[in-house]
């Protein structure tokens, strides 16, 4: 391969690093060559910026934005913390003299101590213990107990000092009852009254709470984020000064510290409410020989829910194949999709959505659309729009995995679909207050809570009544006829089987039940 | 007058809503001065948000008469040169070797907001084919593997292909510069 066209493959993206090497090394010889490098690089960039399609354009102009408002909020914090810092003084004093009485009777309280509960499981969602269990729910937590998982969450109740949430892969000591230390995984903790001053250890530095609601991170390496919620805690990085974070500020703590961009949008900071009633539900279960796909249903509002097959572009009608459960439907990825009159579930209230899905290896980015969305899509309305996809956005995440969006806010899970095999998908919003897709929407694949690598917090707000149709299969809710959304693709290529419709946010058990038997919570 | 003239004004007084429109004015030609630099676009994307963040900052020491766009330009370079040094202290070798000797040449390649106003003239004036090429590449976002298997064109053919229109264009933003000014 010439320089040239090595050259033409760097700029592509398409190099190898030894080519890429190879190359640079050449440069030093012959400096026309990084010349030449630099008129293609700045023409592709300038392209790239020129040609850039409207909605990456507006996030990346958003998040411009969004640098320059937290700066702005970080200078009038520093003005106040630099007030705050001659207060500090004196209570560091006070400190020194309550340590010195708290030694004279340290032997009694050592002795009272040792065996005190210090918390208790709420709690726990599509947990898998990393060796010992610690408990089921209710059981009764001692000081010094470990939890260690390697996948789902926890919910803790920190004897009336606040609850924790804490998520897996993760390992946490409980310390004592007014501490603990994470040593690896996330936490969000919201901290009572009697729990100021609660301490969270992390392998990089230490996070005091000065009345609060906070998230934690440690990585695998050991690397400590805190990012505060609300409120204000105080953080000492190893090897580094005290800090005061307020809300929406966030440190890394490596290195001594370094304040970075708050993102509380990977942390759980509530788990699913248990569900009190029947949960009602509307089913295709696709294994009519031919037509229509017909609905079973339960206590759903009345009105034709079947779902009618379709296709435009270069697409023709689904058609049926061999799937889990008798048949499914075969979606061709270039113009075939399903619509039922069944509107989907509106407004913020809780649902759960689950479907066998058969994902091609080779799957296009173009045909990684959804598979099932319902809902308003305009691109300034927020939140109107419900879809399960696979990612096909590298902005939001890698590619192939399941995607949950709702215009303005996504999660994007972390194994990769597209192996030719089926799997059965559920996906959870629950209730509450303030239902965002960041926080309060859980999935599960095969049974097993994914792991979330990328969220964008945004409110669910899901519109159906401005919404042009009911819900789709295959179709992503941006293609539309008039403005056929090319970009991110219009159809999903793969299969689809046993897809239900919740009105209510199912536990982990029903869908256990619904994957391996096809059959709803009774 | 430069139209971030008033707005930098407004900004040295407080006004974050000023200086959002100078972001606005600006962001463009500066997220493709540091692609550019830096072929990971996120990365550079990244590095933007820390140049408007130190710009922000530091306006009241900006000087008036001085040329926002070059001041601009100074804050980038001093980033990106941090960056890749930071870089090159855990990654060695390949694109991060490229960036390094990027980093000693300010002068290329040109950059700035001129270059982007050139390269809308240019690209107006592109055969049709060309033209879809870059829209299929650029707008849509393909890769040329997913291109070429699409068009069933040959990849090393594709890739020259898009290195002459590429090369085309820089000449054409080359004469267009010198034309203007």
């Amino acid at each position: 391969m010439n320089e040239t066209e090595t050259l033409a493959g760097i700029i592509a993206g398409e190099a190898s690093a030894h080519e890429i090497a190879r190359f640079a090394e050449a440069t030093k010889a012959d400096p026309r060559l990084l010349e030449a490098y630099a008129a293609h690089a700045g023409i592709d960039a300038a392209l790239s910026i020129l040609l850039e399609d409207r909605a990456a354009k507006e996030t990346a102009r958003e998040r411009l934005l969004a640098g320059v408002r937290n700066a702005e909020r970080d200078l009038f914090l520093t003005k106040v913390t630099r007030r705050l810092e001659s207060r500090r003084v004196f209570t560091r004093v006070s400190r020194i003299a309550a340590a010195i009485a708290l030694l004279g009777c340290g032997a009694f309280l050592w002795s009272s101590l040792r065996q005190q509960d210090v918390a208790t499981i709420t709690r726990l969602e599509g947990v898998e213990w990393d060796g010992t269990s610690a408990g089921t729910v209710g059981a009764s937590l001692r000081k010094g107990t470990v939890l260690s998982i390697s996948d789902g969450l926890v919910e803790l109740e920190m004897d009336g000092r606040g609850t924790m949430i804490l998520e897996g892969p993760a390992r946490l000591r409980l310390d004592d009852p007014d501490g603990a230390s994470l040593e690896r995984g996330r936490l969000a903790m919201h901290v009572t009254r009697k729990g100021h001053g609660y301490r969270i250890a992390t392998p990089e530095g230490e996070v005091i709470d000065l009345g609060t609601e906070f998230g934690i991170s440690v990585g695998s390496g050991g690397e400590s984020e805190i990012h505060v919620i609300d409120g204000s805690v105080e953080v000492l990085p190893n090897g580094g000064t005290t800090e005061l974070l307020a809300r929406d500020q966030a440190m890394r703590l490596g290195g001594g510290g370094k304040r970075i961009e708050a993102d509380h949008s990977g942390f759980y900071t509530t788990l699913p409410p248990k569900v009190e009633s029947t949960a009602n539900y509307v089913h295709w279960s696709f294994d009519e020989a031919t037509g229509p796909a017909l609905a079973a249903e339960r206590g759903m509002q009345s009105g034709p829910k079947e779902m009618t097959l379709h296709f435009m572009d270069q697409g023709a009608l689904p058609r049926r194949g061999p799937a889990v459960f008798g048949t499914g439907m075969v979606f061709d990825g270039k113009g075939s999709y399903a619509e039922s009159a069944f509107r989907g579930i509106d407004g913020d209230k809780p649902r759960t959505v689950c479907f066998w899905v058969k994902v091609p290896e080779d799957l296009g980015l173009r045909e990684s659309s959804a598979l099932v969305s319902w809902g308003h899509f305009e691109p300034q309305r927020y939140g109107e729009a419900w879809q399960i996809a696979i990612n096909s956005i590298p902005y939001d995440g890698e590619n192939g995995r399941i995607r949950v969006g709702a215009v303005g806010g996504t999660i994007v899970g972390t194994q990769d679909l597209r192996d030719g095999k089926w799997h059965h998908i559920a996906v959870v919003l629950y209730g509450g207050s303030h239902q965002n897709i960041g926080t309060h929407v859980i999935v599960y694949i095969d049974g097993r809570m994914e792991r979330i690598s990328r969220r964008a917090l945004g409110r669910i707000m899901t519109n159906t009544e401005s919404a042009e149709h009911g819900v789709w299969l295959g179709r992503n809710i941006s293609y539309l006829r008039t403005t056929p959304d090319h970009w991110h693709g219009g159809f999903f290529r793969g299969m689809l089987d046993e897809v239900h419709i919740f009105d209510a946010a199912l536990p982990q058990d029903d869908i256990h039940r619904l994957m391996e038997t096809n059959t709803p919570p009774p | 007058m430069d139209a971030s003239d008033p707005l930098v004004r407004s900004s040295q007084q407080g006004d974050i809503d000023a200086f959002g429109r100078l972001v606005l004015l600006h962001e463009g030609w500066l997220r493709a001065s540091l692609r550019a630099r830096l072929r990971d676009h996120h990365a550079a994307d990244d590095l933007a948000q820390d140049v408007f963040v130190t710009a922000f900052q530091r306006i009241r020491d900006f000087r008036a008469g001085e040329s926002f766009e070059a001041w601009l330009r100074g804050i980038a370079h001093n980033h990106f040169r941090n960056h890749v040094r930071k870089r090159r202290e855990s990654h060695v070798g390949g694109q991060a070797e490229l960036d390094l000797l990027m980093s000693v040449r300010p002068d290329i390649p040109p950059g700035g907001s001129s270059l982007l106003e050139a390269l809308e003239e240019c690209l107006a004036k592109l055969n049709p084919a060309s033209r879809e090429l870059l829209d299929e590449r650029y707008l849509k976002g393909h890769t040329l593997r997913a291109l070429s298997t699409e068009s069933g064109t040959n990849y090393s053919a594709l890739s020259m292909r898009l290195h002459r229109i590429r090369e085309q264009l820089a000449q054409c933003v080359h004469l267009q510069l010198g034309t203007n000014g």
